[in-house]
Formats: C-alpha cells, structure tokens, sequence
C-alpha cells in the first residue's frame, strides 16, 4: 500500500514540478500580455438580479456595469454622468450623461437606458439597491434626466448613484424573471470587461478588456479569479498576483523585493453587543462601567499572537478615527480603570454583597451571563472573561456560527454579544442613524432616545456638510453617553501583490467601493495599470 | 425479490420518509432565515432590508407560506424532481448537485477501491503469522485516530505549499482547456492529494477487518481439510479463507462508503474541491433551507442505497440470510 501511493506520489509529483514551473512560465508571459490573476471563489452570477449580495459579488458586478458615478483613491469622481446638480431643496437630481457611451454590444448607452433599469429594479427588488426613497426618474433627452425624492437623502450619491449599476433596456425589458438568466450572452454593460468564462462550481471567472470601453481600452486586458483554498499559499506559489492577508503573516511579505504590502483602514469593527431588556444592561452606568472593565489596548494586543497589527481601539461615540466624521474627543471618554467600574456599578445597584468576588444584583442574583460569540473571536471572548473577572462580573464564552449569532441578537436572545460589521466608512445617516431614522430593524444597536431619533432624521436629510458634521458629533456623543454597543477596536487590512504584475493598487475613498466595500478591487486599478 | 429483500425496502422507504421530513424541520429549527442571513454576516457589509424588499424576497422564495404549505409545495415539488431553488447559490439545487456530485464520488469511490483492495491484499498477507501485532495496531491506531481534514491540511502544507508538488485547490485547473489524456491527468493531479487522504484514514481500519477476519476463518475445520489435501496457499487464501473471511469485509465496506461522503465534507473543504460534501458545509454556514434540504436528501439516498446494495450482495455471498 505505502509503496503503491509513494509511486503514485512520485508520478503525480514529478509531473506536478513540471506543470508548475510552466505554470510559472505561463504566468511571466503573462504578465507581458497584461494578465491578472487573483483570488477566486463564488459570487454569483455578475448580473444586478444573480449576483450573490456580498462585497465580492458586486465587484464582479461593477466590472461589466457602471453606475452614474464612482468613486477613485481620494473622492466621488464622474463616471457615466460627467457632472450632476441638485435642487436647493434637496428634493431633485439632476445628471448629464456622457456623450457617446456605448453598450458592449454596440448600441448607444442613453437616458431612457438608467430610467428602464430604475423602473425594472422596482419591479424585480434586489436587497443591494435601496431605492426607497426615489418618488420618479425621467429622462429629459438622451443625456439628461432627473431624479425626483420623496424627501431629501443625503447619502443618494452614494447609495443610489454610485451604486445601482445601469442595464440595458434592449436587453432585459422582456426578460419577465431576471434572477432565472443564467447565460453569459445577457451579460452585457458598458463597463470596462466582458465575463468571458464562468465557472460556478470551482468559483472561476475569466474577463476579457472591452476595447470600446468609454475611457479607452483598460490597461489590464485580462483578468482571471482562480479558486484558491487559501489565498495567501496561492500568492506565495504565484497563482494569484494579490491577496489579502492577516496582520499575523504580515511579516512574511515584509522587506522582499517580489512583493509589495498595501494597508487600508477596515472600516470594520468588533463589538460588544448588550441586551437592553435584560438586567442589568438595561442601564447606560452598568454599559459605561463594562466600558472602564475593559482594556481595549490590551484587547488587541491579545487578538492573535503578537498583537493585531495596526488596529485601533474603539472609540465609544462607534465611528473609527479613519472616518472623516470621527469624533476625537471621545476616544478617551472610558479609559481603562477597573476601580471606576466598580464604583459605576455599586451605583447601578451591582456589587459583590457576600464577599465571594462575584457580584450581585439588588435582588441578590449572581451576575453571570453568556457571552456569545464566533470561534474567530473566542481569543477575545476569554480575555473579555477575564477582564470582567476583575469587577466581578462572571461570563461564560459560547462560540456559535456567525449567522445563528446575529439570528439570536436579533431576536434578543441573549445576554451579551461578541460580533462585528462592515461598513464604517458609509455615510453617518446611513450606519449610525438610519435604523432609527427609518425605524427599522435595529441591527445596529442604536441608542433608542427620541433625541437621537431626531438628529438621524435631521442627518438623513441635511446637504450641508458643516451642518451635517454637528449633528454627526452631537449623534456620537449621544451614542457614547448610551452606549448601546461598545466598539472594541478597528483592524486594518493588509493586502500584498507582486510588485511585477500590476501596481498602483489602492483602497477606495469614503469606505469602498459602491456603498462601501473595502477590498482593493476597484476597476479603476486595472483600466488605469499603473505599471511599475 | 426475496422477502428478505422486500421487508429491506418497507425499513428503507419508512427511513427515508422521516430522513424527508426531518431534512425539511431542522434547517428551520437553527436561528435566523436565509433572507435575513443574505443581510448580515461578520466582514459583510450590512444590508437593511426595508419591509417591502424583504416581503417582496420571502414571497418570492415562498417563505411567507404557512410550514404546512411549505412542506407539501416541498413533496410535490420532489415528486416532479425539483428540488427547490437555493437562496444563497441564485441556482436550482438540483442543478447544483449534479454539478457537484460526479467530483464527491471521485474522491469517495477511488479512495475506497483503493483503500480496500490494498487492504485485502495486505490483510490476507498478514494473517498467516499471528505474532507482531503492534506493528499493525501501532499505525492503524495513529492514522485511524487522525481527523481526515488533520492529515489533509499537513499534506496540503507539505506537499503544496513547501514542496509545490500538488495543486493547492480545485478539482482540476482553471480554464486550462486541457482535453483528452491531458485533461484526464489534471483530474488526476487534483485528485490525488484528497483520494491519498480519504484512503489513509480508511484503509487501516479495513486492513484490521480484513486481518481479523481471516485470522477467524483459517482455524476453521473445512480450511484444514483442504491443508491436508495438499491445496496450494494460493487456492486456499483466496478460494477458501478470503471468500467466507469477505462477509464482515462487506458490511464495513457499505458503511465505510455511506460514512466516506460525510468523511469528505471537510476534506473537500480543506482542499477547496467542488464536491457535495463543501456545498452541505456552505449551505450549513448560510442556512439555505432548499439547499440543506436538497444535499441531505442527496447523502440520505447515498446511504439507503448503499445500504441496500450490501443487503443484495450480502444474500449473494451468503445463502443463509434469507432463512432470516
């Protein structure tokens, strides 16, 4: 047997070593033709009704339709519409189209074209376009037309224009199930590449340049997502020209001249979640008592071995200090002090009443909860165990899959939580306000005061950026006052790629791409190719 | 159809009905919905569905339905061979599994016929001396007690990651266009490192069958008769000992290939190889109902079928089953 599977092992492996040196052959002649190779895995089909509503997927999405407008490095930057007004009131967009815009199909891209695709998108509803707030679209000639809002939307360049992408209406107009299209011959946009190859089960994707793209022939002519166990041994073994990588194998890629190591702020962050129905947490003094047990600084240090590399702590108002609406003056509102926990907590009616280093409710009852959380987070979830030892407050670690956590969060079954989103770097309205201006699920734990209420409808609708900025504070103070998550810190991602293949890599401005995805898969990268 | 065999097929087809309707209950019984789990998720940008989209989604996928409705739109669905449509994948399950089901018994059924004839072979061998047992029982208890996904990831570090000598992932390269011998050889390059796991951790268990197996046989007064008749060793191993020494070997070999499908799950996760095993781990992470539902059903045919085949081939080998 053992001499049986060694001779298939030499076999398989002699000629292994040859398929990967031609590999890597294949991949140098590559790079001359201007390939791309990077991490796979399947997102669906890359239509508006068949994409899975993840990041990924819409960045495959967003490689063969584009939106109204787009964002670069630094801003929001004009993209099928060369420039766009509003009314005073804030009720009435206005976009001007580009001249000349085709379909890769070759017909011309027009007015009528986004006006379809926003009536369609009502028709068939996608959870990634919220398009809730639009009242009419009219195309006033081929180049123009105007959006009309129920009520004004601060956030509409971002959420509607920058991210809804236009279909073409030759196309789809008799198309009575979008989500049943399953062949690649509908897939035609405006954007700079054509999915020429889709593997669903592997998660395979190939995409050909579209030379009639509207700001030229993209640079990168072709790009494969191959499927990788993991990305970072696929990088390694030069399978894939990019990667994102843990803080924790950070050092691998440091000081080699085959690679270069990109970072970029998360806009991601972990946090800890309290039951408001449940005693204690109830009271905003026993959340700003847990505030002081715990040493976020610590916290990160401990997060995985040598410490999560260039994360910062969380700051009790909830926006990270990348965002440009963050509030400094709170980062150091609760500072570490086990002791003014204590104090905070005697004053909640929560104290150690029989000497057994555990504290006890006004009623008597031990105060002992679940903490619950996913196995990736079960580092923390200890040193969080820990840490509240020390004020007396017993928690019990219980690792669950991430869907079953938040299915339980929202329903409110639970004591306290340790879990973490994306997004951050959204407009304001939207993360931190626009559950409680709308009313609607909180998933974000928003403080449930009328005053804060106000400020998120104000927020939502305010288009003055000074304005706005205040209300933002007085909303993160309000929020840090009350507490209703307390934000443990904000990682960084790391992301390296060969320095031969494709450089001028970067982070997408204001959170990522479309309504904020922060993965360094802008299509800008690859129509601009800014080759080393 | 022996009565044997009928009263087989009642047990199997009543397992099946409560497998069917088990497969429907439990997805539903774990937290949460597959529409609200499209908008959450850690490292996921967070969706707020408004009350009209997640309307317009439920009703759509048929989720505002009563559970009755549901379970009865889930049987007729079957009996026309639709298995539902899954949330997560925007695909017909059904369409899913054939996609993936040919890849699970590639790994499984290479790495058994391996495992097994390397085992009869060796464990036929080895039980004509009855002393050195440790050197067996030592690396059967090692290699049986190692998760398969355990020795996967080891394999996958050294052999494709420090010595690139197998694929890191897939179950063949992409867009390769490889046809012919040469695409038949990619399959294989693919395959190996998996099937080479799968077989480890099932072959030493079936070699201690097998060996345990024979040991019992060859004492028996008909093998000894033959030895005083002058029978080569040959025509006695494999005509006398090894055909009655099978029956055991059998049964384990039709529960080792019921239980290899569950075996491969993480395996096939670990080397990112497009099998049905790595579709139920996904559609366990976002609980797609028709998904779990439909890949469930697929592994509970798997192992009545199987079951069943080794109850026929049982009778075959040995006639007096059907006097029970």
């Amino acid at each position: 047997m053992a001499a049986a599977l060694l001779l298939l092992f030499l076999l398989c492996g002699c000629s292994g070593n040859d398929e990967a040196s031609s590999k890597a052959q294949a991949n140098h002649a590559a790079k001359a033709s201007r390939t791309i190779h990077l991490p796979g895995g399947d997102w669906g089909l890359p239509t508006p009704f068949a994409f899975y509503p993840r990041g990924p997927g819409y960045i495959h999405l967003s490689f063969i339709y584009d939106t109204l407008i787009w964002k670069d490095e630094k801003e929001v930057i004009p993209w099928l519409a060369e420039r766009w007004e509003s009314s005073p009131d804030g009720l009435q967009w206005t976009f001007y189209l580009r001249s000349g815009v085709k379909w890769q199909d070759g017909k011309p891209l027009t007015a009528r074209d986004v006006c379809f695709t926003f009536d369609y998108l009502r028709a068939h509803p996608v959870e990634w376009f919220d398009l809730q707030g639009i009242s009419t679209v009219q195309a006033v000639d081929d180049e123009t037309l105007i959006f009309r809002l129920k009520q004004p939307y601060a956030p509409f360049l971002s959420r509607v224009a920058g991210n809804v992408p236009i279909i073409p209406e030759h196309l789809w107009k008799d198309v009575a199930d979008p989500r049943a299209i399953s062949n690649l011959g509908g897939l035609v946009g405006s954007g700079p590449y054509r999915l020429t190859r889709y593997d669903k089960a592997q998660g395979a994707y190939a995409y050909e340049a579209n030379p009639h793209f509207f700001l030229g022939a993209p640079h990168i002519k072709s790009i494969f997502f191959v499927p990788v166990g993991d990305p970072v041994a696929a990088l390694e073994r030069g399978l894939v020209d990019e990667a994102s990588i843990p803080a924790s194998l950070l050092e691998r890629f440091h000081n080699r001249p085959d690679f270069s190591v990109l970072s970029g702020p998360s806009y991601w962050v972990l946090t800890l979640r309290f039951n408001f129905d449940r005693h204690p947490f109830s009271q905003p003094v026993v959340r700003q008592a847990l505030a002081c047990a715990i040493d976020r600084e610590a916290l990160i240090r401990q997060a995985v071995p040598g410490g999560l590399q260039g994360a910062k702590p969380g700051s009790p108002g909830f926006l990270p200090p990348d965002s440009t609406w963050f509030d400094a003056k709170l980062q150091g509102l609760y500072p570490y002090n086990p002791a003014k926990a204590k104090s905070l907590l005697q004053t909640a009616g929560v104290e150690d009443r029989d000497g057994d280093q555990v504290c006890e409710g006004a009623d008597g009852a031990r105060m002992q909860f679940t903490l619950l959380t996913t196995p990736q987070y079960l580092r923390e979830a200890e040193a969080l165990q820990l840490m509240l030892q020390k004020v007396g407050l017993v928690l019990q670690p219980k690792a669950m899959d991430v869907k079953s956590l938040d299915a339980l969060v929202r329903e409110g079954r639970f004591d306290l939580a340790l879990t973490g989103h994306g997004g951050l770097g959204a407009d304001p309205a939207m993360i931190m306000g626009f559950g409680a201006a709308a009313n609607r699920s909180q998933s974000f734990g928003t403080p449930s005061l009328p005053a804060y209420r106000t400020l998120a409808e104000r927020l939502l609708a305010s288009s003055c950026r000074s304005e706005r900025l205040e209300l933002c504070r007085s909303m993160q103070r309000l929020y840090a006052e009350q507490l209703p998550t307390l934000p443990l810190y904000y990682p960084i991602w790391f992301s390296a790629h060969r320095s031969q293949a494709l450089g001028g890599w970067f982070y997408t401005a204001q959170g990522g791409v479309g309504i904020g995805i922060p993965l360094p898969y802008n299509k800008l990268i690859f129509i601009r190719g800014n080759e080393p | 159809m022996s009565r044997y065999l009928r009263k087989r097929a009642a047990t199997y087809l009543l397992v099946l009905a409560v497998a069917l309707s088990l497969n429907f209950l439990l997805p539903r019984a774990i937290p949460g919905n597959p529409i609200e789990q499209l908008s959450s998720g850690l490292g996921n940008l967070p969706i707020q569905l408004d009350p009209e989209t997640l309307g317009a989604l439920q009703s759509y996928y048929g989720l505002d339905k009563p559970l009755l409705e549901q379970f009865w739109s889930y049987l007729t669905g079957l009996t026309r061979g639709d298995l539902g449509y899954s949330i997560s994948y925007r695909a017909p399950v059904s369409g899913l599994l054939l996609d993936r089901f040919p890849w699970t018994l590639l790994l499984t059924l290479s790495s058994l016929f391996l495992s097994f004839a390397a085992a009869l072979l060796l464990g036929s061998r080895s039980a004509r001396k009855q002393n050195g047992e440790w050197k067996v029982l030592l690396p059967a208890v090692l290699f049986e007690s190692v998760p398969p996904f355990v020795l996967g990831s080891l394999l996958l570090i050294l052999l494709a990651v420090k010595f690139p000598l197998f694929p890191l992932s897939g179950a063949y390269s992409a867009f390769a266009e490889a046809a012919g011998l040469r695409g038949l050889f990619d399959v294989a390059h693919h395959a190996a490192l998996p099937v080479l796991v799968l077989s480890t951790s099932s072959f030493f268990s079936a070699y201690l069958v097998v060996r345990s197996s024979v040991l019992l046989v060859k004492n028996e007064p008909y093998v000894q008769m033959a030895e005083f008749k002058g029978l080569s060793e040959g025509t006695i191993r494999y005509r006398y000992v090894l055909r009655t020494a099978l029956l055991p070997v059998v049964t384990f070999f039709g529960l080792r290939l019921a239980y290899s499908a569950g075996g491969a799950i993480l395996v096939e996760v670990v080397f990112a190889y497009p099998g049905v095993g790595r579709l139920i781990y996904e559609a366990v992470l976002s609980h797609d109902y028709a998904l779990l539902q439909g890949t469930f059903l697929a592994f509970t045919g798997w192992v009545v079928c199987i079951n069943f085949a080794t109850d026929c081939l049982y009778l075959s080998l040995d006639p007096r089953v059907k006097e029970v």
